[in-house]
């Protein structure tokens, strides 16, 4: 009697699951999409993942659709026969992981279709189908950002953190928790690899962190012959030294909207670190006393290290009836200079680009891991130009000395960038999404014709979270596999007293 | 003989009456300090704010303190909350008291007390005063419990649990159940199992530190029970978690001499009187000790500031004893808001034109500085004070305001949405918050708002940079001439610079600016002026009162007869003359 009755109750609840999936399949996956009406015009997604090239191994794209409905339908396709479909009742398209990764991998180098119809007043209108496009070349596994409150003055809880970008996970390599609070900048790899990484600490336990062969070291780099701390680092392609700018900043504070901080230097020069031998050295032209030298990048070969550089004495002069007017008169222009790695001695210098006469700055310099082009911020003046809403992102042919302005720009500031390690993708900051304070980050593919694509914000598992988080993404960099750092391991070293570098002139 | 009395009765009567001053300690003598705190944080009806909670160890007392802290937006809730704290851990203490054998209000007394020193310091957060509840909470559970293994059971598999919860609070917890195992209990076993409680309570700690939660080791054990405390407050912080150890501990003591405990504990005159003596002892320590009324002052004038009554903020003023830099801000803030600043301002103390701002510094200058750009319309400057204030504070109300506002009156809806976003999903701001989306999606809305309009209507055109140290009050002129604010914020600075040379030349644009009269203190600061510069400045359209002159004759009778002597000539004109601007500029250093 009591087997008969669990029999039953067993075969009632086999026969509600059976049911259950049936229902979710039904919902969730149905290939047939409902009669609709084409509303001829573009739904509006955030974020905006519409006519956009992806790598095939990013995540799923989550959006939101903008559209007052009762329900949503994504179908998800391409010609190779893949299709599903993804409803939600309140505009949030959640795209199951297994399914997009499976459409992704059918449809590299071509086109997929997303199909978005709405139930309005019982009835199901469309929109014109959205057409991306999934690109041959794969992006680095990994998305190192800081994230931070848009930085004034003040700070309190801080991180380094990894994303995977295959799918929604995020490790912290380091947060300021683990640290009496102490600010932290600057993470820096050399040659997108995971296994040699560099940051600052700044304040209490001050220093730079570097990782290198799987060994941590802390570093003082200020020493009596510099001006300050190594700042805006670039590892040399050998990973025997590190060019840092040692700036001295100051923050000024604008008054009309649309305009927060301005950030500038007073003193500017480049520094060497050898980091074999804990040797600071510098040579006449990186530390000219007329002239701000800043955020050096080295060219892949390591034989040359450019940098932006700006004429000092504008600050000097007494014609200007106020500092508002002298500050805006610091423009950089793209040098660089000869580098020998065998005997650390520099060479001579060349200008590469001059935009100063022509009401300009080039500052954040990165070179194609091909050496062919440079990525540079482009602004009316100044250096940092993630407070310039002017701020555009202009690429350089080394071949050819053409300067072009890639369609990846926005109204708003598009700063600092980096490449992936193929150099067919780049990663971008941008205030493009909310104007004026908070970053993001954004993806660009640069195909073999030197062509950028348009670029697509780094996607999230919940469609609100860049509404949501109160955190800037601060400089995005790709690298090829994890860091294998966290918190803990780097708690001990960060509380370390940090080992003295010693200056010797070049 | 000594009489016996109904200790029930009696027991009763005191512990009302002692909590009825409890209350009202804090209700009236405190309320401020109950508005300031629920303007330190806010608790976030999400998923997204929980999460964050618990992110460390101790995340439960965080939350409930921050839930409990948003009804402080009534100062009566504040202390009424208070009190049922206070009550909670009075009768658990005694419960735990008593089942150790010990039963005695005055001993159960003494945590309420030392949470009233704590509570009465600004920086004490109610979450602290949860932890401490949630403590004597899960040792009242243990202790209750006869049944040795169950008692093992709720430490083994239940303290683990507590500590993810309750973090640094549940670390006594420990050394309280080795204190009853050991003391308390008579079972064989008790000495293993104490070792066993000590290793976990060490144990699990250190595990969670390295594989749970990413936290700075030597915190793993204390976070997030504040202890940055000194004098009193810190005494108070460490004496009432080793409190009740030290009863458990005295009381096994005083088992051993029962003729002593026969003695201590019954209900007679003479205990009950004793017991009385030294509840109102604690209650004078906690008084003259703990008790901050000028703090609590200081806090009122902020507070009435926010509600913009400025009569209150000018009455508080009037109590408020010596210097003190923000009620001197906030006072001259206020005078402007009730149109008197420039017929008053001498009547309070003042220290020069950095008394009309708060210097700029990383702490809590940031929390109220800001609020002087606001109504200047400064609306860039307002935005900086506000988001820096919001970084090292965390999410607290009156900057998301002041930010949502500033975004939107700059038409940067999208990040003002950000902030309207954090305080829809809060109880008591969620009203303003939609009133504020509205404007984001219909910006003529705004135009009803008279914050909005104002601060539209001023927003600067040409561009200029922050003075570190003033108010750009110029530039905003510059920008609109018509800034009333911006114009009287500046003769004012050039009367407390003492800048006579200047204001002069400033003057003349009074008529611009509506005034109908000349104010009292510029009045007396031209009469003095012509006098010492043998001029004739007068502003167009305006005269001298003949009793300003008069007074000003008198003045300089005085002056003239004491001359010899300034600290004569101070005392006798600082009778009769000591709020005129005469004597401020005359006497720097004995101003009110």
């Amino acid at each position: 009697m009591m087997t008969r009755k669990r029999l039953t109750i067993s075969r009632i609840a086999k026969s509600h699951l059976f049911c259950f999936i049936i229902l979710l399949t039904a919902v969730s996956c149905n290939k047939r999409m409902p009669l609709s009406e084409e509303l001829k015009k573009d739904a509006v997604l955030n974020p905006n993942y519409a006519s956009v090239t992806i790598p095939p191994n990013i995540a799923p794209l989550n959006f939101r659709i903008i559209e007052n409905a009762d329900k949503y339908l994504a179908r998800f396709y391409n010609s190779n026969g893949i299709d599903f479909i993804v409803s939600s009742g309140d505009g949030s398209i959640q795209i199951p992981e297994k399914k997009w990764h499976k459409l992704l991998s059918a449809s590299v180098s071509k086109e997929f279709y997303v199909d978005i119809i709405v139930k309005k007043s019982q009835k199901w209108v469309k929109f014109n189908t959205i057409t991306n496009y999934v690109a041959l070349d794969s992006i680095d596994k990994y998305l190192v950002y800081r994230l931070i409150d848009p930085e004034f003055e003040t700070w309190k809880i801080m991180g380094i953190y990894q994303r995977n970008l295959e799918n929604f996970k995020v490790t912290p390599i380091m947060l300021n928790r683990v640290s009496d609070g102490n600010c932290m900048n600057c993470h820096t790899f050399c040659r997108n690899s995971s296994k040699t990484m560099m940051f600052h600490m700044r304040g209490e336990h001050g220093g730079t962190i570097i990782y290198k062969d799987g060994k941590l070291s802390k570093i003082n780099t200020k020493t009596s012959q510099t001006i300050a701390n190594g700042m805006y680092p670039a590892w040399h392609p050998s990973g025997k030294y590190i060019a840092f700018s040692v700036n001295n900043i100051v923050q000024s504070y604008h008054a009309v909207p649309g305009r927060t901080v301005e950030v500038y230097d007073t003193l500017s020069n480049i520094v060497l670190y050898d980091v074999n031998n804990n040797v600071i050295t510098s040579c006449n032209a990186l530390s000219d006393p007329d002239h701000l030298e800043t955020f050096p990048t080295w060219s892949p070969d390591g034989r040359y290290l450019y940098y932006c550089c700006a004429v000092k004495n504008v600050l000097k002069k007494p014609d200007y009836e106020s500092f508002m007017d002298v500050h805006s008169k610091i423009r950089y222009d793209l040098l660089r200079i000869a580098f020998n790695q065998e005997s650390r001695r520099f060479g001579a210098v060349d200008t590469v680009l001059t935009v100063s006469d022509s009401i300009s700055s080039i500052s954040l310099p990165r070179i194609s891991p091909d050496g062919r082009y440079i990525l540079f911020c482009k602004s009316g003046h100044g250096n940092l130009t993630i407070w310039h809403p002017e701020s555009d992102l202009y690429l350089l042919d080394l071949n050819t000395g053409i300067v072009s302005k890639p369609d990846i720009n926005s109204d708003k500031s598009d700063s600092f960038h980096t490449w992936s390690s193929t150099g067919r993708w780049i990663v971008f900051s941008s205030r493009r999404d909310d104007g004026l304070l908070y970053t993001r980050p954004y993806f660009a593919y640069f195909d073999t014709s030197g062509q950028m694509h348009k670029p697509f914000v780094l996607p999230q598992k919940s469609t609100e979270h860049y509404f949501k988080i109160m955190k800037s993404y601060n400089l995005p960099e790709l690298v090829t596999s994890k860091v294998d750092l966290n918190p803990r391991k780097l708690a001990r070293i960060i509380k370390a007293d940090a080992t003295n570098a010693v200056f010797q002139d070049f | 003989m000594i009489p016996q009395i109904n200790s029930k009765k009696i027991r009763y009567i005191l512990m009302g009456i002692l909590f009825v001053v409890y209350f009202l300690y804090f209700a009236l003598l405190n309320r401020y300090h109950i508005f300031y705190l629920e303007q330190n944080q806010l608790f976030i009806w999400s998923l997204d704010f929980l999460k964050e909670q618990f992110s460390l160890p101790g995340g439960l007392p965080l939350y409930l303190g921050s839930f409990f802290t948003q009804f402080f937006i009534s100062s009566w809730i504040g202390a009424f909350i208070y009190t049922l704290n206070a009550f909670a851990v009075f009768v658990l203490s005694f419960y735990i008291f008593k089942k150790h054998y010990f039963e005695n209000i005055v001993l159960s007394f003494v945590p309420v007390s030392l949470l009233t020193i704590l509570q009465s310091n600004e920086s004490f957060a109610f979450g602290q005063a949860v932890g401490f509840l949630l403590l004597l909470s899960y040792f009242a559970l243990y202790v209750s419990i006869n049944k040795s293994r169950s008692r093992y059971f709720l430490f083994f598999a239940g303290w683990p649990f507590f500590f993810l919860l309750t973090g640094g609070f549940s670390i006594s917890l420990v050394l309280l159940c080795v204190l009853h195992e050991i003391l308390f209990r008579k079972e064989k076993n008790r000495f293993i199992i104490t070792v066993f409680y000590i290793i976990t309570g060490i144990l699990i700690p250190y595990l969670s530190s390295q594989l749970i939660f990413y936290i700075q080791p030597d915190r793993i054990y204390t976070y997030p029970v504040m202890y940055e405390f000194h004098s009193i407050f810190l005494f108070a912080l460490i004496l009432l978690f080793v409190w009740i150890p030290l009863v458990l501990l005295t009381s096994l003591i005083l088992d051993k001499v029962k003729d002593l405990k026969n003695r201590l504990l019954p209900w007679n005159i003479t205990n009950v009187l004793a017991g009385l003596v030294i509840i109102v002892m604690m209650a004078f320590v906690v008084y003259k000790r703990s008790y901050n009324k000028m703090a609590d002052l200081m806090l009122g004038v902020d507070h009435y500031v926010q509600q913009a009554e400025w009569n209150e903020v000018l009455k508080i003023s009037d109590r408020y004893p010596g210097y003190n830099t923000l009620v001197i801000y906030y006072t001259n803030l206020a005078l402007y808001k009730s149109g008197r600043l420039l017929d008053k301002m001498f009547n309070y103390p003042q220290i020069g034109s950095q008394g009309l701002r708060l210097k700029w510094q990383r702490n809590l200058n940031l929390f109220f500085g800001g609020e002087v750009f606001s109504q200047l319309a400064y609306t860039n400057e307002s935005i900086h004070w506000a988001f820096e204030s919001l970084v090292a504070k965390g999410p607290n109300p009156r900057s998301l305001k002041k930010l949502a506002v500033g975004f939107t009156v700059n038409g940067n809806y999208d990040i003002a949405g950000k902030y309207l976003g954090l305080l829809n999903r809060t109880l008591f701001y969620r009203k303003w918050a939609e009133r504020h989306i509205r404007y984001l999606y219909n910006p003529d809305l705004g135009e009803e708002d008279p914050e909005i309009i104002l601060s539209r209507d001023l927003l600067a055109s040409s561009n200029f940079f922050s003075e570190v140290n003033g108010l750009n009050l110029q530039d905003l002129l510059k920008n609109h001439p018509e800034n009333q604010m911006a114009y009287e914020y500046l003769l004012a600075s050039l009367l407390l610079d003492r800048n006579l040379d200047v204001l002069v030349k400033v003057v003349p644009d009074m008529k611009r600016h509506g005034f109908s009269r000349m104010p009292l203190h510029i009045e007396e600061a031209l009469i003095f002026y012509n006098f010492f510069e043998n001029q004739k400045v007068i502003p167009e359209g305006y005269s001298f009162n003949q009793a300003t002159i008069n007074r000003f004759d008198d003045y300089a009778r005085l002056y003239t007869r004491f001359r010899n002597d300034r600290k004569v000539a101070a005392y006798e004109l600082g009778k009769k003359y000591g709020k005129t601007y005469w004597y401020y500029l005359q006497f720097p250093n004995n101003h009110q």
